[in-house]
């Protein structure tokens, strides 16, 4: 229970930046959906590229902080695996519902 | 029961310089080992080489005789405070002791005038306020070693004599490592005492050996 909180208590750094870039996605692939699947391998790798970059910004900026962490038993390791199969799935699973909605109500060719 | 960390073989290197390449170190259960130096000869590095922050490959860290290969250190048996401040800001102080399975009534009885604290963040208290905080979760939350890296920098003259005092009562439970260029505090409280120098560490058995060695001049120990 306390490595959850812990964990939490991490994310929560960077929860608004990571959900603000997934709906941006989620606009983008509102309006330019009808593209098909190119706009999907678009947005794919378009956050694969940002969580990248806030993985190397946390770790730079927020490098004292893990030593919190750390005394408490959570690794780097431990504390970015959890939250980026979290984030990432969430973003995939909302992509694809997404994705199959806008096919059902386009007009079929 | 005794426990022993000892520290050897290490072999660290930045380019072409040589920081640290004879060091060895011992501590134990029931003492404070103080590590001066010069700014610069590697003091913070050795620390983090301890407690796998810095990795590298030439090492021999030993728990209790047992070689420490990986990088992980379980909080139970090291824990360490940087230099810098490491808590988060936002969080509060009955969270941050909680998380560390310690009672804030505890704390108040050292620093009193801390008890209106309880609630607030961390990011509302100064700086040496902060430090006190993390100094104190380091040293009196559970564990077998502690290392403590520049502890009284940033911190009043009144307080630094009640974790002095906080030191002297967590050391029959652990042991602690201390280092800091407030020297005569180091002095003061350590039982064994090693100096770095040009990557090697040397056991001072008296101020006489800091003057030889070049970390203090003798109008600097006429003054003590």
């Amino acid at each position: 229970m306390k490595t959850i909180r812990l964990i939490i208590t991490f994310y929560k750094s960077f929860a608004v930046f990571s959900y603000f870039i997934t709906f941006i996605c989620f606009l983008l692939i509102y309006e330019f959906g009808m593209n098909g699947n190119f706009i999907l391998q678009v947005l794919f790798w378009f956050k694969i590229l940002t969580l990248a970059i806030t993985i190397y910004s946390i770790n730079v900026y927020k490098r004292n902080e893990f030593y919190y962490y750390k005394n408490l038993g959570l690794s780097k390791r431990m504390l970015w695996l959890p939250i980026l199969i979290f984030d990432f799935l969430l973003f995939l699973t909302a992509l694809i519902t997404l994705a199959s909605n806008l096919h059902e109500t386009l007009p079929r060719s | 029961m005794k426990h022993y960390l000892e520290v050897d073989s290490i072999i660290l290197e930045f380019d072409t310089k040589r920081v640290l390449q004879d060091v060895y170190l011992k501590n134990e259960t029931g003492k404070t080992t103080g590590i001066l130096g010069r700014n610069g000869t590697g003091k913070t590095c050795l620390m983090k080489i301890i407690y796998g922050g810095l990795k590298i490959n030439n090492k021999s860290i030993r728990f209790d005789g047992k070689p420490v290969i990986s990088s992980y250190r379980n909080p139970k048996f090291l824990k360490y405070l940087p230099q810098n401040n490491f808590i988060p800001q936002n969080l509060k102080i009955k969270r941050i002791f909680r998380d560390f399975n310690l009672n804030f009534s505890g704390f108040t009885k050292y620093f009193p005038e801390f008890s209106k604290y309880f609630d607030f963040k961390l990011k509302n208290l100064s700086g040496g306020e902060k430090r006190i905080i993390e100094i104190y979760i380091i040293l009196a939350s559970e564990t077998k070693f502690c290392m403590l890296d520049e502890p009284f920098s940033h911190i009043m003259p009144l307080h630094v004599s009640t974790i002095k005092n906080i030191i002297n009562d967590e050391k029959k439970n652990k042991g602690i490592i201390i280092t800091d260029q407030l020297y005569e505090h180091i002095i003061d409280i350590c039982d064994e005492i090693y100096l770095l120098s040009f990557g090697k560490t040397y056991l001072i058995k008296d101020k006489n050996d800091l003057i030889k060695l070049g970390y203090l001049n003798k109008s600097l120990l006429r003054a003590m």
